[in-house]
């Protein structure tokens, strides 16, 4: 039988040195698929959620959700926050609804398909025996490891920023249907929304985000290449027994306090409490999140635990 | 021999490994020159993988080791540029697909030509779409073969590289590298239990117990050094008294393996032939506990030697 093989190029005798860790980067976006598809499911899910909120609110001519009752949360919050509860579509609903929960829903994705992919990422390669197969070509340990962490850290920040832009334009776009069918002036939306102003503070806050997570992405790179079974109680539950038994032994809790602090403090550190609604330019407070020594002691933990990781590749056998 | 002078592909002294208590690798010297195809016969647990890991730098050892003039432990990347291995059958990743790995190994590989490897998967059913999870193990190995057939390496070492496959594949296997791969400028190293296929190809033969050397001859050597002889009961005293090394018994007669004795000597008990790598495989290991004591060469402490 014929292979019909989509051929590039040749190879050039000498590859630059990046080659090899884009390679690195695509294979693992081959193998974990989720890395992207989760991201858009979660978006088109709030995406068709916006679609019968706006059946909803838009009343009878609108006839998708007729009988459904039981909306998500993000009508209910929006309801709240517009403050209307009858059958003309509200600027301020429109505005206020989508782009926060979108960019903010995607964004918890992102970080959870990452710490999953985390804890996968050296432990299938040992699993299946496949890093034998990698360890044949001449990609160095630490090229691997980097194109691993670079798939929480950069990878999936990207592809958050790209599939919320996407669902943002969506939104909008029903938005100008909605306010069209119902005889409004669709130019308000460009009014109300804050679409530059929100892209920026969307790639702040992914940045800031993938800065703040980067111990713990590291970590979960450390358990997965470093156990042999049962990655997620292996990363999960050694924090939290020291924080317990730190509790009932000397009953303080500054290694709860510790997680705590680095699961939730990247907000408060990137930016400054929010009087509205919605995160503006006004909000970040960039100074003030370079100047958290939280941010740094979390680098230098993920860095050394990065060069533990390319220590262990080199070194562990599969399973 | 190699067409022009070089450095050994290999060259190892003294190579130890314990892996705590067990002993993997007990001072192994193994020099290995450009053309050659050498056969790393061994029981389990014998230290061929641990040497073979050694090798490609998947794992540390004491001693010295240099191949291709490098550390495989210290430049383990730089080194796969020049050197490729088939672990089994087993290790390509079953999530991917067939064109994914092409694309992969295109673009990490400098030495990598894609032309040729999709010559020689257009020479089987595999299909560029498919997943390598779906191939037959057969599949699989072609693949692999494929892979690494394109790949213009000066070393290639396989690690049971037929482990589970079919009698066709594995007789295809081990033609394709011989007739589409081999050549003086390659080198191959190859463990396998399945001696008997890699006998007629093989230029070497080592074999290894207990992470130690037992027997370290080329085919030619082989050849004019050991000898099978098929005794009528008759003779049998008068044939034991030249120092076979090993006999066993078959079909009411004795077969009897010498180790450098002539064929002449032989002759008059019976009929001579040279044995196959399995047999004296059996002979050399089964006895190992007095073949290692006298090292590579026990005809010289058996007064044998024609």
């Amino acid at each position: 039988m014929s292979m019909s093989l989509d051929t590039p190029a040749p190879a050039p005798a000498t590859l630059r040195a990046t080659r090899p860790f884009y390679w690195s980067v695509r294979r693992e976006l081959w193998e974990s698929r989720s890395i992207y598809l989760a991201p858009m499911v979660v978006a088109g899910i709030l995406l068709v959620g916006f679609l019968i909120a706006l059946g909803h609110s838009g009343g009878g001519s609108m006839h998708w959700t007729s009988g459904d009752q039981n909306q998500t949360g993000v009508v209910g919050h929006a309801e709240v926050e517009s403050g209307h509860h009858n059958r003309t579509v509200s600027p301020a609903f429109l505005a206020a609804l989508p782009f926060e929960i979108m960019a903010g829903a995607v964004a918890i994705t992102g970080v959870i398909v990452g710490l999953f992919y985390c804890l996968g990422a050296l432990f299938n390669e040992r699993r299946d025996r496949s890093i034998l197969f990698w360890k044949s070509l001449p990609v160095s340990n630490r090229v691997s490891v980097l194109a691993k962490a670079a798939v929480p850290m950069l990878v999936i920040p990207a592809v958050v920023f790209v599939v919320v832009t996407v669902a943002q334009f969506a939104t909008m776009l029903i938005g100008l249907i909605g306010l069209t069918l119902h005889s409004q002036d669709p130019t308000i939306l460009w009014r109300v929304l804050p679409f530059g102003e929100g892209s920026l503070v969307l790639i702040y806050g992914l940045v800031a985000l993938s800065l703040w997570y980067a111990p713990v992405y590291a970590w979960f790179l450390l358990v997965s290449a470093w156990s042999k079974n049962m990655t997620f109680l292996w990363a999960v539950a050694p924090p939290l027994v020291l924080a317990l038994f730190e509790r009932v032994a000397i009953s303080t809790s500054y290694v709860g306090g510790l997680i705590k602090y680095r699961i939730t403090g990247a907000a408060a550190a990137a930016f400054r409490p929010s009087q509205g609604s919605h995160l503006e330019l006004a909000n970040i407070d960039l100074a003030g999140f370079l100047a958290t020594p939280g941010l740094w002691l979390g680098l230098i933990a993920a860095a050394l635990m990065l060069a533990a990781v390319v220590w262990l590749r080199r070194r562990r056998e599969p399973i | 021999m190699a067409d022009h002078q070089t450095t050994p592909v290999i060259q190892a002294k003294a190579l130890m490994k314990t892996f705590g208590t067990t002993v993997a690798l007990a001072g192994l010297d193994l020099t290995v020159g450009e053309g050659r195809i050498l056969g790393l016969i061994g029981p389990n647990g014998a230290g061929k993988s641990t040497a073979l890991n050694a090798i490609l730098g998947l794992a540390p050892y004491e001693g010295e080791l240099k191949v291709l003039g490098r550390d495989p432990w210290k430049e383990r990347d730089l080194l796969m540029r020049d050197v490729c291995f088939i672990a089994d059958v087993a290790v390509l990743p079953r999530w991917m697909k067939v064109s994914n790995a092409v694309d992969y190994v295109a673009g990490v590989h400098p030495r990598f030509d894609r032309a040729k490897a999709e010559a020689f998967l257009a020479r089987t059913d595999i299909r560029a779409s498919s997943k390598i999870g779906q191939l037959s193990k057969g599949m699989v190995a072609q693949l692999h073969l494929a892979l690494v057939m394109a790949i213009d390496a000066r070393l290639l070492v396989l690690d049971e590289p037929t482990l589970g496959l079919d009698l066709l594949y594995r007789k295809q296997f081990y033609d394709t590298l011989l007739n589409d791969y081999f050549d003086r400028s390659r080198t191959i190293i190859v463990t396998t239990h399945q001696v008997e296929e890699v006998q007629y190809i093989l230029t070497d033969l080592v074999f290894l117990n207990r992470g130690q050397k037992v027997l370290d001859c080329s085919m030619e050597a082989f050849e004019g050094r050991f000898r099978e002889l098929i005794v009528a009961p008759d003779q049998l005293a008068a044939a034991r008294a030249l120092g076979p090394i090993d006999e066993r018994t078959g079909l009411g007669r004795s077969v009897l393996i010498f180790d450098g004795v002539g064929a002449e000597a032989l002759a008059p008990y019976g009929e001579v032939r040279t044995p196959s790598i399995a047999d004296l495989f059996v002979a050399v290991i089964g006895r190992n506990t007095a073949y290692a004591k006298s090292g590579a060469n026990p005809g010289a402490n058996r007064g044998a030697v024609a």
